[in-house]
């Protein structure tokens, strides 16, 4: 069932065109990855579709509902959740206040509340909930927003480049993590740069260029794709 | 342990507040308080009371004191600096009305705090002699009669159209007088707060009274570069301008204004004669000068120069205000006086008593009086600076007009 | 999202955090009680002590800002929002009680909820339009705000008694208790300041507290996560300016007399040092803030301009050396000392 679905979606910087007519379409049971090189237009198209930003046209519907143009914090209480590349946290509360605000101010109808300290249990946290989250290293940083953007009780989750900084230790127990997320109810579209773990859970990929679609579907098929090995390797000679 | 010492601390600020005088009043003396600006913003007006109320004090203990009803009482002067700051001034009126049981209060001269000084002065009966602007409105016929709250309040200085009328008709014929041709125009400059805004609405009056066509320019009070204004009161051709309030930032703006040669002929409001001469200030253009009540530069009889040698002698500062403590030196002797008149300290009695008075001191040629709304009435001194020299005064005493110029509403 | 139908998830641990904890020092419930309500013992008892109507009077200012201050610490302690437009809004409050007594003849008691409601709308309508730009700019707002309130109120004539001001009569007599005593108008005020602090404290440690503080460490994701920043950043201005409001209305009958100066940029500057000096963020830290401003000049003797300078000093030491204000400062001395003491 589609949750989430843009269509035709822009967005221009002045004369920079970052988003050039994005069509995407997301289930709450899917995990679809987004990739592309920098400045592809990934993380704006997060920060459109959740509200960071305005869109400049196009469309985005959320559960049937246009929400193109809503502010952040509406588009979050209705489900659709976002994570930030950098590692994002309220430094100087405890981890536990962290878990608090989200699960307070998130999604309010539907599903049913989670305890704030089971979701820090399920991300591996448990036993730190007192501790002050600005103390704490990079990897339970991140660790934390994944705990804080489910504390939300999103029904999609979109995902920032959760994987950067962690190492293959680190990024396998996130992939444990993700790939639970359908089963229980929350959909999950990422973004990342690890062709590795992008292609180990993602059931479909979708490939960004200078703000435009060039590829769509498995990831194997995507990333044999012509056009996809020219824009990440170079045009052949 | 932290708890302790802060304890300590505090118990020891209130023990050491409890080591102040906190007695009933005592035979041996007439307390008498002064709370006035000795630091802070107004300390040019704040100096100048303690100092002449001293030098009155002095004078009546040397002389043997205050001699009522057979008996005699030395007067105990009790001195506190406000800060500028209305909590100060505040706590400082309730120390020495409350605290210290004084007879009477002189000061202050910033205007606000006068009047919140009423408010703690009048249900304790004590005498409170005081000169600002904001007076002027909530004295009235029914607010100083006996039971009134301001029974015991009186105004150090007279009703602004009167100071205002004098000093207008002064500047205007010293100055009409030395640039030989008829003076039509008038810029007046004024400092955009409570004491600028109630100088300013008396004085345009009586200059219009006087004949002038008068342009207001209203100042904010920190402004220390005056070209563009001066630029634009040139721009209406004056023939003189007149800087009101106050003397500091007058000095500033003055020598500005003959750069831009703005008029034909000045006023300075608050600054003395003796200032000028002190700093050796020139002028190419005229210039008057007033002060309250006479000039200490420029005293205009033998008692007023006596007064100014004894209180300069005596260590005062020579400031543009410093002829306002001749006030406050009067009004110090004035109820000693009434005082040995009624033969009582009673409160009451006394304020009957200086309401009946007619007191000769050295303020004013002919003796002064408290009118029906408690307000003094005597001259203005105005000098004008021979231009081109420091020290060469032509002055003159202006009587007061009797009555408000049309539109003055008498404050 | 369903938990419940989880196994456990073998996950590694996490790694142990580096450094010591950053924020408020821990102590017992015992020793966080006993400072405070030996305070508020020598507040309520200090009529008692005799201490003689100077420090009597001083102490009623003290307690007038520490009532504002305590709205000031809930704005910027909590929500992280500074403002230096305080004294605007105390002159809110205290203009609303002077003209409410002249032309509708309302005494002190019905005026409150007036010059409370009257000073949060004031700050709502300020707040609307310029809480969205980011915290430098609406600081410089607020301190054009106080301009502005100097202004309006030196030009209004005769309803806000221009320059000069306005006049106020006495509380009199309620319920038996004459309030031209300063020590019952002083027990009124301490009275006002245990109401305040405890109000503050109130939202400090609620759920509202906590979304507050969310706004203040990290906007971008209170706003990911569900927080109204926009609703929140105004309703908290609005409710530190009811604090700022009663404040102002406290001041109004205890000075009796009031005009413009009392409320423009400077005493509004005077009120966001105090804050930050006594401890945006501790309970006691309006009352200590409060209390160094008005104490310090009085026991040293200070000439206001050496008095400016202690106070920058102050305040750079303060930013540089003790964050959390005085308050925060005194806690981590006592924190060090019972290590020692523990220790030998």
């Amino acid at each position: 069932m589609i949750a989430l679905e843009v269509k035709g979606l822009r967005k221009t910087f002045g004369g920079v065109v970052a988003l050039d007519g994005i069509d995407l379409a997301v289930g709450l049971d899917d995990i679809v990855g987004i990739v592309g090189p920098n400045g592809s237009g990934k993380t704006t198209l997060f920060n459109v579709v959740t509200g960071a930003l305005k869109p400049s046209a196009g469309s985005v519907r959320w559960l049937g509902e246009e929400i193109g143009g809503m502010a952040a914090y509406q588009i979050a209480r209705k489900g659709l959740v976002r994570t930030f590349q950098q590692a994002m946290s309220f430094p100087a509360l405890t981890v536990r206040e962290n878990a608090l605000i989200a699960h307070e101010h998130g999604a309010r109808s539907g599903t049913r509340a989670v305890v704030p300290d089971a979701l820090l249990r399920f991300v591996g946290l448990d036993g730190r909930e007192d501790e002050i989250a600005g103390s704490m290293p990079f990897g339970n940083l991140r660790r934390l927003g994944l705990a804080l953007a489910l504390a939300a009780r999103p029904r999609l989750l979109l995902l920032d480049e959760p994987a950067a900084g962690l190492n293959d230790s680190e990024t396998e127990q996130l992939a444990g993590i993700i790939r639970r997320l359908p089963g229980l109810g929350v959909g999950v579209c990422l973004i990342d740069h690890d062709m590795n773990l992008m292609t180990s859970i993602c059931q479909r990929l979708i490939v960004l260029d200078f703000g435009a679609k060039i590829a769509e579907g498995r990831p194997e098929d995507v990333l044999n794709d012509r056009k996809v090995m020219e824009v990440y390797l170079g045009a052949p000679t | 342990m932290i708890a302790a010492w802060k304890e300590r601390a505090v118990l020891a600020l209130a023990l050491s507040a409890l080591a102040g005088p906190a007695f009933a009043q005592s035979e041996g003396g007439v307390k008498i308080g002064v709370v006035a600006a000795q630091t802070g913003a107004f300390v040019s007006a704040g100096n100048t009371i303690g100092a002449g109320v001293s030098l009155a004090v002095k004078e009546i203990n040397d002389g043997g004191g205050v001699k009522i009803d057979g008996k005699t009482f030395k007067l105990d002067l009790l001195n506190r600096d406000d800060r500028t700051d209305v909590n100060v001034a505040i706590a400082a009126g309730r120390e020495l009305v409350n605290d210290d049981n004084i007879n009477a209060l002189y000061g202050t001269e910033s205007h606000d705090f006068s009047v919140s000084m009423t408010k703690i002065t009048g249900p304790a009966k004590v005498l409170q002699f005081t000169g600002n602007s904001s007076l002027g409105a909530i004295l009235t016929e029914q607010s100083v009669a006996p039971g009134g709250p301001l029974h015991y309040t009186f105004q150090t200085e007279p009703p602004e159209f009167q100071r205002s009328g004098s000093t207008a008709r002064g500047v205007l014929k010293l100055l009409g007088k030395e640039i030989g041709q008829p003076l039509k125009n008038a810029v007046v400059f004024v400092a955009d707060d409570a004491t600028g805004q109630y100088l300013s609405e008396h004085y345009v009056k009586a200059l219009e009274a006087n004949g002038q066509h008068v342009d207001l320019i209203k100042y904010p009070p920190s402004t220390t570069d005056f070209t563009p204004l001066l630029t634009r009161a040139k721009s209406l051709n004056p023939d003189t301008v007149h800087f009101w309030y106050n003397g500091d930032v007058t000095l500033i703006a003055f020598p500005q204004a003959v750069q831009l040669n703005v008029a034909k002929g000045y006023f300075l409001f608050g600054v003395d004669p003796g200032v000028w001469a002190e700093r050796k200030l020139v002028s190419t253009a005229p210039v008057t000068l007033s002060c309250v009540p006479m000039c200490w530069g420029a005293p205009p009889s033998p008692e007023a120069k006596s007064y100014f040698d004894r209180y300069f002698a005596a260590g005062a500062v020579k400031g543009v205000q410093s002829s306002v403590s001749l006030l406050y030196y009067d009004y110090v002797h004035w109820y000693a006086k009434a005082m040995e008149e009624a033969g009582t300290t009673d409160p009451d009695k006394v304020v009957a008593q200086i309401e009946k008075m007619k007191y000769q001191g050295v303020v004013s040629k002919v003796p002064l009086y408290f009118d029906k709304r408690h307000r003094v009435t005597f001259a203005t001194e105005v000098c004008l600076v021979k231009p081109g020299t420091s020290d060469k005064f032509e002055c003159a005493v202006e009587e007061p007009p009797a009555e408000p110029p049309p539109g003055d509403n008498a404050g | 999202m369903d938990l419940a139908k989880t196994e456990s998830l073998d996950l590694p641990q996490a790694e142990p955090a580096k450094g010591g904890s950053v924020g408020a020092p821990r102590l017992t419930w015992m020793e966080r009680a006993i400072v405070p309500a030996g305070v508020f013992l020598l507040l309520i008892g200090l009529p008692w002590l005799h201490p003689g109507y100077r420090l009597l009077s001083l102490a009623v200012s003290t307690g007038v800002n520490t009532i504002a201050l305590c709205g000031l610490a809930i704005l910027f302690g909590q929500a992280g929002i500074m403002s230096v437009g305080h004294a605007a809004l105390m002159g809110v409050g205290a203009y609303a009680g002077a003209i409410l007594a002249r032309d509708l003849d309302m005494s002190f008691w019905a005026a409150l909820p007036c010059a409370a409601l009257l000073a949060a709308a004031v700050a709502g309508l300020v707040g609307l339009p310029s809480l969205r730009v980011g915290g430098h700019h609406f600081v410089i707002i607020t301190f054009a705000l106080c301009g502005l309130f100097t202004i309006v109120l030196t030009n209004g004539g005769a309803f806000t008694g221009a320059a000069t001001g306005l006049d106020i009569a006495p509380i009199g007599t309620v319920f038996g208790v004459n309030f031209s005593k300063l020590q019952n108008l002083y027990l009124l005020a301490a009275a006002f300041v245990l109401a305040s602090i405890g109000l503050m404290r109130l939202v400090m440690t609620s759920s509202y507290g906590r979304t507050l503080r969310s706004i203040r460490e990290n906007e971008t994701l209170a706003a990911a996560l569900g927080v109204n920043v926009g609703l929140h950043k105004i309703v908290a201005f609005m409710i530190s300016g009811a604090f700022a409001g009663v404040a102002g209305l406290v001041q109004v009958y205890f000075l009796q007399h009031i005009s413009p100066d009392l409320y423009g940029a400077f005493p509004s500057v005077y009120i966001a040092l105090m804050v930050m000096l006594g401890g945006p963020r501790m309970l006691l830290g309006p009352l200590m803030g409060a209390f160094i401003v008005t104490f310090l000049p009085e026991v040293l003797n200070l000439d206001p301009i050496d008095a400016r300078i202690a106070y920058g000093v102050g305040l750079i030491l303060v930013i540089l050396l003790l964050p959390g204000g005085v308050m925060a400062g005194l806690a981590h001395l006592y924190l060090s000392c019972r290590r020692c003491v523990v220790r030998s």
